[in-house]
């Protein structure tokens, strides 16, 4: 297995935004959901999740409520608001134009230029 | 907007629970370690604790985290607020004097500015308690040449209706002043008002029984319809739900009722009985007819300047076709109530202004704000060690005078709350104050309810003045290096915080301030006791005499110039006269434009045969009498004779009272001389007259000054507008006043009776504005002693504690305690006497401004006493404020200063 990649500044809200998308998840949960859809790959501090959370509540993207959690804790759940879908929507469709944007220039030949 | 309510959310939980969140977030974060120790333990097989403190490091500090939880909830400064907040409520309860004296001055401060801001918003910015009222306009037309509104309009209103689109409901009311007879012969005017059925489309309130008018009652040959107000049919229909069909009649007049106004429900201002305007009926010609009122509503999307634009389209066409009439005639559209009081054609000048006047409320607030400023200041010094010691854990400077300024604003949010309730009762009073005074009800648009605006005002007022109280001291208690002050507070120095320049600076104006407040108020004072607070003794009976204004119909502006009016006046009049004098208890009657004791007109007078120098420079008291006048008020002819009926044809002669005599012609003999109304800008001077007589004074003549001189001239009753009637009664004025109301009924319905009374009763109109000023003054001087006296005992208190080790050292040393006094008090008195003497300048010129004006005999006197009372009165004040301290001071020992060193 590589070494997983730092994350990039301002990419773990997204990421948070997409895992809570997929259906509602406690703090623990939404660390656990970054790991499986990266597959690993990404290096989280896992308390910095937190501050994360709280900052997305604030600007009111994500929503939260106390439950119960698989083996009968109380937990604190997150769910994405219509408000945070549309942040999510733009920042991938941004992200996706980078990402391409990097592709391509990153596969840059002598040949092209 | 979501997000914003998040926002706040997430704020009033860091404010109100801070410690709720904090644990929230443990519980959270701690889930989270124990969910990572369970997954270690299972997926890497290690034991609990192992697996505890691998989770714990990658989790990476749950204290570290949720600190940058709260910066990321922007709850961290809220905290800081919040603990704030309570220490703020510990010192008020630590300290109760002071806090009872900021209490007392920022609540009336913050209350005055309110109330005021209430007051405008609500009576002159006031708005309809109808649907979409803020598209409610008034009308007025403007006549620019002579600057005067111009309310015969009534052939323009129609000409409108037709053609302006700008409007949704376009609608004209006018004025009617009638008897309301009722079945049981109960004759009482009431205001009611001739209006288009339009209005009740405009207010869009249902009838409470029946319904309003139609389009359909505007009609000529409908059959005269009414509708009554909730009040009216309270008082005068006993609640009758009946009433809807019934025949009432209004002067010699019959309606039929139709429907009942729900509570609350004036329009347009505070009338009680709506009947048609008849507008079909009425083709005036431009700018003739009877005053009318123009109100209607924009339509949806059109402002008031659109609306403007387009009358003043109207208007400039209606100036090129009938030049004659509208040459110079503007009407100008206005949100109605403004529409209602205003008296300039823009009327935005005058609301700046008003508005403007709030400055005065901010100034006294900073002035307030300023002394309770001292008083924190030298509280500030006691907690001195407190604050170094922050200071040197690291606390900044902003964060120590944030501290304080949660303080102070703890202390005026409360002054804030308070002050809106004394606004509520004091807007109240004032409300009653005008009813009384106008005698009518209030204007139908003016509540009691305090706007969620005022609120807001006074919120802001809250946040000024903890400002001015915490921050100030605040950084003057910070300035000081945190070396020199860790010195101070571990005793190795004297040096300390200082009641330095400006707080002496406050003092001293503070001190001045009152003696100029005391001296005003001593003045008042003085005058009310010369004057009997502006009511003069009668020297007649007043309580056995019946006091009646009388009013018919009136067809003009100008009553007495109608001949029809004259002669229906005079027959309706004498048969009311030969009536009365016939029923057994009355005694006398007689008639005047005024009666003793009613608020005078007055004229400005010249008198022949004597130098411009000495004519009479103020005004003097005027009324237009009936011959028998000074015999029904007991008062004897002194010289000369009395006016006959003869005089009252329009005989140009005059009586005096022997005040004008004393006073305007200076003991000089007056039967034969000859007076007239000067010359004014606007008139011609008057028909000389001849003095025939000398009569005594009506009203006690003690203190009197040249302008209660009066003069009465002889007249009828149909000659002089408005005009009262005195009915002496034998024994019992209150039968009489019921006898007066049935005999007025059956002479003539359309006979109104207004302000019936009994003398005695009778108060001048500007003593209700008069009462407002003085307690309102009397307010401010209180404030202002209290803060005097609250300045002065924190400045000598300061003084004590801070030089606590010099006097224990100068007792040890054998100091008389009057060498002790002198020299720790010496130079705060310095500071109480230049305030003093500041003070009294202003109020010396003041009292000897005022003086003549209050008694012309003693002016001088009366300044001297006023000053030397003010000075006296602050010196004692001072004086008493320092008692406790200098007690302090002398019971210091040596052992004390021991301690502090």
């Amino acid at each position: 297995m590589s070494q997983p990649a730092e994350l990039l500044p301002g990419t773990l809200d997204l990421l948070i935004l997409k895992s809570v998308s997929l259906g509602k998840l406690h703090g623990y949960g939404v660390l656990l959901r970054i790991e499986q859809i990266t597959g690993g790959a990404l290096h989280i501090q896992q308390g910095a999740l937190y501050p994360a959370l709280y900052r997305l509540e604030r600007q009111g993207l994500i929503d939260s409520e106390w439950g119960t959690s698989e083996n009968n804790r109380r937990a604190k759940y997150y769910r994405l608001t219509a408000q945070g879908r549309q942040r999510l929507r733009d920042e991938s469709a941004s992200w996706n134009r980078l990402a391409d944007a990097m592709a391509a220039a990153l596969r840059a030949t002598s040949q092209e230029i | 907007m979501k997000t914003l309510l998040a926002r706040l959310r997430i704020a009033w939980r860091g404010l109100t629970q801070p410690s709720q969140l904090d644990r929230e977030m443990d519980d959270e974060m701690r889930f989270h370690i124990d969910m990572e120790t369970q997954r270690l333990m299972k997926a890497r097989g290690l034991g609990h604790a192992e697996a505890r403190r691998h989770a714990a490091i990658a989790f990476g500090g749950v204290e570290k985290y949720r600190g940058a939880g709260r910066d990321a909830l922007g709850v961290t400064w809220m905290r800081g607020l919040s603990s704030d907040l309570k220490l703020g409520a510990r010192m008020l309860r630590k300290y109760p004097g002071l806090t009872a004296v900021a209490l007392f001055a920022l609540s009336l401060a913050i209350g005055a500015g309110a109330a005021y801001l209430e007051f405008l918003n609500d009576l002159m910015h006031g708005k309809l308690p109808f649907p979409e009222s803020d598209r409610i306009v008034g009308i007025q037309t403007w006549d620019q040449e002579s600057g005067e509104t111009e309310a015969r309009v009534t052939a323009d209103f129609v000409s409108w209706r037709l053609s302006l689109r700008s409007f949704e409901v376009l609608g004209a009311s006018r004025q009617l002043d009638g008897n309301l007879i009722t079945d049981d012969g109960r004759a009482e005017p009431v205001r009611g008002v001739q209006i288009t059925a339009s209005a009740f489309a405009l207010a869009r309130v249902p009838a409470m029984l029946g319904r309003t008018l139609q389009t359909a009652d505007e009609q000529p040959g409908a059959s005269p319809v009414a509708v009554i107000g909730y009040e009216l049919w309270q008082t005068r229909f006993a609640s009758d739900a009946s009433i809807v069909g019934r025949t009432i009649r209004l002067g010699r007049d019959l309606y039929t009722v139709v429907g009942v106004m729900p509570q609350g429900f004036g329009f347009p201002i505070n009338h009680s009985l709506w009947v048609p305007l008849p507008l079909n009926e009425a083709n005036y010609p431009y700018r003739e007819g009877p005053g009318t009122r123009v109100f209607g509503k924009l339509a949806a999307t059109v402002s008031v300047r659109q609306a403007q634009a387009e009358l003043d389209a109207v208007a400039h066409r209606a100036a090129r076709d009938q030049p004659k009439t509208h040459a110079h005639l503007r009407p100008v559209v206005k949100p109605f109530v403004e529409s209602v009081w205003s008296a300039v054609e823009d009327s935005r000048i005058q609301t700046i202004v008003f508005y403007s006047a709030n400055v005065f409320f901010i100034g006294l607030l900073a002035l307030c704000g300023a002394n309770i400023a001292t008083l924190v200041f030298a509280r500030t010094a006691t907690r001195e060690t407190e604050i170094t010691v922050r200071t040197a854990l690291g606390a900044s400077r902003a964060r120590i005078a944030g501290q304080l300024f949660a303080e102070a604003l703890v202390l005026s949010s409360l002054a804030a709350a308070i002050g809106l309730g004394f606004a509520y009762y004091g807007l109240r009073w004032v409300k009653n104050a005008v009813v009384a005074g106008q005698k009518q009800p209030i204007m139908f648009w003016w509540n009691d309810r305090i706007a969620p605006e005022t609120m807001l005002y006074a919120a802001v007022l809250a946040v000024f003045a903890a400002a001015i109280v915490g921050v100030v001291p605040a950084l003057k208690a910070t300035g000081i290096r945190v070396q020199e002050r860790l010195k101070h507070a571990t005793g190795t120095t004297a040096s300390g915080l200082k009641f330095g320049g400006i707080w002496t600076g406050v003092i001293v104006t503070q001190v001045g301030v009152t003696v100029v407040f005391l001296a005003i108020v001593g003045m008042l004072a003085w005058s009310a006791y010369v004057t009997g607070g502006g009511k003069r003794q009668p020297t007649f009976p007043a309580e056995q005499y019946v006091s009646v204004r009388l009013a018919l119909d009136v067809p003009a502006d100008d009553p007495v110039k109608d001949d029809a009016y004259r002669q229906q006046f005079r027959s309706t009049f004498t048969r009311l006269s030969d009536r009365l004098s016939a029923y057994p208890d009355v005694a006398a009657l007689t008639y005047g434009r005024r009666l003793p004791g009613m608020n005078p007109f007055f004229a400005h007078l010249e008198i022949a045969d004597i130098p411009a120098s000495q004519q009479p420079s103020t005004p003097i008291r005027t009324a237009d009498v009936a011959a028998n006048y000074f015999d029904t008020f007991d008062a004897p002819i002194l010289a000369g004779r009395s006016f006959t009926e003869a005089d009252s044809a329009g005989v140009n002669v005059a009586i005096v009272d022997r005040t004008f005599v004393r006073l305007v012609l200076k003991d000089q003999e007056a039967i034969g001389r000859h007076v007239r109304r000067a010359a004014s800008e606007t008139k011609p001077a008057g028909p000389w007259m001849q003095i025939v007589g000398v009569v005594r004074d009506l009203t006690d003549e003690t203190g009197k000054r040249a302008d209660d001189a009066m003069i009465y001239t002889p007249t009828r009753p149909e000659a002089t507008y408005p005009v009262h009637l005195a009915v002496r009664a034998r024994t019992n004025p209150a039968v009489v006043m019921s006898e007066l109301r049935i005999m007025a009924s059956e002479i003539d319905p359309a006979l109104r009776l207004y302000d019936l009374q009994t003398l005695d009763n009778v108060s001048e109109a500007d003593r209700v504005a008069l009462d407002l000023f003085a307690r309102l003054l009397a307010g401010v001087s209180l404030v202002a002693l209290v803060l005097a006296t609250a300045g002065v005992y924190a400045l000598m208190s300061f003084t004590v504690s801070r030089r606590t080790a010099e006097i224990g050292v100068r007792v040890a040393l054998g100091a008389k305690p009057s060498r002790i006094l002198w020299t720790t008090f010496g130079r705060s008195m310095l500071q109480v006497a230049l305030g003093v003497l500041l003070g009294s300048i202003p109020a010396a010129l003041l009292v000897a401004a005022l003086g003549p004006e209050v008694s012309a005999e003693n002016g001088t006197n009366v300044a001297i006493a006023t000053g030397v009372m003010a000075t006296v009165t602050v010196c004692a004040i001072t004086a008493i404020a320092c008692i406790a301290p200098a007690r302090r001071a002398l019971k210091i020992q040596p052992s004390d200063a021991l301690k502090t060193t």
